[in-house]
């Protein structure tokens, strides 16, 4: 007997098609369809998270660029704010615009503690700081 | 005749024979590859795809007692070029042409000669060859604001070629204010590295600490999110919180300003401190400089030679000797001495004073300052005693505030005293004191005669996490045995700017103001006493019952006058009565608050 491989195949093929029938056949069509349909979506949604990680990462960046910016600008007011305070710069600003200011007697100053809308509720209106201003002012006077 | 079978099975042989040593050779090849040189390949391909960065934290800032800022770190641009980026001549040409209106100190030349494309380079061999140029620094440490405005210009000229690199730059937001105590700082290889004062004393605790960041990166060199990300935080350096009050700062400098420019001396110093705590309120000296413009700096203003320098005090330390003579029952207020009609011969030597006071108290001896009053009294003491008594108020000690070259000052041991010493030192002369170790000495009188132990830096505060770490105070030494003696002293200096008086033009209206001049001759080692040169000094305390501070003011060979009572007490007066206003001290209703000697100066 001299069967050769190739034949042997091509038997093999033709009773397998032979044996199924269409239906069979479409169904594996279709499951092969679906699978390869849930492997494109699955490819899909890993390449748009991909696209989301990096846009995010992007934004984050952006973000703390800006944080960055905007902490180097404050600090920059923050030191404007205390080259204006100076005592030099303040004075100049008197002479220049000629206010009339001089500076308060001993006792003419009075410092009070602002409170927010919730601490004054707890505080009775007769409070110890007004009293204290108004003692003072009297002993003054006296 | 080999059946086909045998020679399929022939073949697989073969084709065994033949890929299982190539299998077992790429088996063990990757045996090496992954298991034992597995960390070498890892750590190879880690270089290529990670990157280390060094990141910095920012140098402490320097704050007074209440948070004003006074030294801190501005946010600046470094800007650089790549000349490679410039596509043609005309871009070049035009480049040059803007960097030079944005920074005049730079010719348009200079600029266009650094936007070269190609620079020489020597090569190994000593040869000389052209490579492209890929960086030119243009300036450094440029505001925000002109960093932006130069970014908008390239960006419509369509010049992409430069390069912002964002730094700090070490700033002192108050200019000249406290700039002798402050010191400051120089850049050296892109870091600050402190030069002089307090910027070097806490240059330690000051400087931040450098981190790390070791991250895996893109193509382009950004860190991947999802990467492996080794990072060692920087720190920034710690926060400094002095003991001085800014506002008090402003007028002693400002009042200092004036007498500087009325008198002219060659120096002027000036502190205020709280004898209660020992607070150091304010501490300035003519003259000074400005820390961002180191133009203004010199060696005589740049040093803090309140702490660094000593002088023959003169008058201002005899309230010490004479204070210890009542305390150890040597004299009372009422003790007679004699004046000797204004000259005395003591071994041979004349001791004069201003005026023949005739018999005088004790009490006018501190009043009229009489060197021959204060003398006898001190050989009352005895040479022993009189060393003592100075020694026990920090004479020829240090304050121990943080200066780096503190002046120890000179109070000779009795042992190399001669005869004459015991009629000079209580007077001020033969001894070196140095402006702080004074007012040190008078906290002790202001504060019911009790030593305090001077503070310059009260907290130190550590940004990362919050702790601030308070100095702590030392405990005040008490120098009098009967601390009624230190009263009777004090009521006796409240006399020296009343009426009689040598320095009534210390007293502020409405306060009580205790206190002594002091004029004496000014020596200069390997020459001696200068002729006309003084130092002329007022130091006192107000209100002389309860004192808010004491002030020093010394003015080193003022021009002109050189009186204590004419040059250096009305300085007083005038920081006193701002100062008293700034602190909310109400005057005594029972003296006269009119201002007979014109108005302060606001």
């Amino acid at each position: 007997m001299n069967i050769q491989s190739g034949t042997l195949r091509k038997q093999r093929k033709i009773t397998h098609r032979s044996g199924v029938s269409l239906g069979t056949r479409l169904t594996a069509l279709l499951k092969f369809a679906a699978l390869l349909v849930v492997i494109a979506l699955c490819l899909n949604m890993y390449i748009y998270l991909n696209q989301r990680i990096s846009e995010t990462d992007r934004s984050i960046r952006q973000t703390v660029k800006q944080l960055e910016q905007t902490n180097r600008e404050i600090a920059q007011l923050r030191i404007r704010r205390e080259q204006l305070s100076r005592w030099e710069h303040i004075r100049a600003k008197i002479e220049q615009f000629q206010l009339g200011l001089h500076e308060p007697s001993p006792g003419q100053v009075s410092r009070m503690a602002l409170l927010s809308p919730r601490q004054a509720e707890m505080i009775p209106l007769a409070s110890v700081a007004s009293a204290r201003s108004v003692r003072r002012a009297n002993d003054r006077h006296n | 005749m080999q059946s086909t079978n045998d020679k399929i099975r022939k073949r697989i042989r073969w084709i065994i024979v033949l890929f299982t040593p190539v299998a077992i050779a790429l088996a063990i090849r990757l045996y090496f590859i992954q298991v034992l040189d597995h960390e070498y390949y890892l750590n190879k391909a880690r270089e290529r795809y990670t990157t280390t960065r060094v990141t910095s934290g920012k140098r402490g800032e320097i704050f007074d007692f209440h948070g004003n800022l006074l030294v801190s770190n501005i946010p600046c641009v470094h800007v650089s070029v790549d000349p490679s980026h410039l596509k043609n001549d005309t871009q070049r040409q035009r480049l040059s042409h803007i960097l030079a209106r944005q920074f005049p100190e730079t010719s348009r030349l200079e600029f266009y000669q650094k936007l070269n494309p190609t620079r020489q380079r020597s090569n190994p061999d000593g040869e000389v060859e052209t490579v492209p140029n890929r960086y030119a620094p243009i300036a450094r440490g440029i505001s925000l604001e002109k960093a932006a405005e130069l970014k908008e210009i390239t960006r419509i000229n369509r010049i992409s070629a430069l390069f912002y690199e964002d730094a700090y730059m070490r700033t002192y937001p108050k200019g000249r204010l406290l700039s002798n105590v402050l010191g400051f700082t120089n850049v050296v290889d892109e870091s600050d590295v402190a030069q002089a004062g307090l910027e070097k004393y806490f240059d330690k605790q000051m400087t931040a600490q450098l981190g790390s960041e070791t991250y895996e990166r893109d193509r382009i060199g950004r860190p991947l999110l999802y990467g492996s990300h080794i990072s060692k935080q920087a720190r920034d350096g710690r926060n400094i919180y002095l003991t001085i009050s800014e506002p008090i700062q402003s007028i002693l400098e400002e009042e200092l300003d004036v007498s500087f420019a009325e008198w002219k001396p060659q120096t002027l110093y000036a502190a205020i401190v709280d004898p209660k705590t020992g607070n150091v309120l304010a501490l300035a000296q003519r003259p000074s400089f400005d820390p961002n413009d180191r133009s203004t700096y010199t060696n005589a203003a740049g040093r803090t030679r309140i702490a660094e320098d000593g002088m023959e005090p003169g008058s201002i330390i005899k309230p010490f000797t004479i204070g210890k003579a009542l305390d150890w029952g040597v004299v009372n207020s009422e003790t007679e001495i004699d004046g000797e009609k204004g000259r005395w011969i003591y071994l041979g030597k004349p001791l004069s004073d201003t005026h023949d006071y005739g018999k005088m108290s004790v009490e006018k001896v501190i009043q009229k300052s009489s060197n021959i009053g204060t003398a006898k009294i001190a050989l009352l003491l005895g040479q022993d005693k009189v060393y003592q008594a100075l020694k026990m108020f920090g004479f020829g000690e240090k304050t121990n505030l943080p200066f780096r070259t503190e002046n120890r000052g000179l109070l000779p041991p009795p042992s190399t005293w001669n005869g004459l010493s015991i009629t000079r030192i209580p007077i001020g002369y033969s001894v070196r004191v140095t402006p702080l170790q004074m007012i040190r000495a008078y906290c002790a009188l202001a504060n019911n005669g009790k030593l305090p132990q001077l503070r310059l830096v009260d907290r130190v505060e550590d940004p990362a996490t919050g702790t601030v770490e308070k100095i702590p105070f030392k405990a005040p030494i008490q120098m009098f045995d009967h601390p009624e003696k230190q009263k009777e002293l004090i009521e006796m200096m409240i006399k020296v700017t009343q009426t009689g008086g040598t320095a009534t033009a210390a007293s502020v209206p409405g306060y009580e103001v205790a206190g002594k001049t002091g004029t004496s001759r000014k020596y200069i080692a390997n020459v001696g006493y200068v002729p006309g040169k003084y130092f002329s000094s007022f130091v006192g305390f107000v209100p002389a019952r309860d004192p808010a501070f004491v002030m020093l003011i010394t003015m080193d060979d003022p021009k002109g006058k050189y009186f204590a009572s004419t040059v250096a007490a009305p300085t007083f007066r005038r920081v006193a009565e701002r100062v008293l206003r700034h602190m909310n001290i109400p005057p005594d209703p029972t003296l006269s608050t009119v201002n007979t000697k014109g108005k302060s100066n606001i």
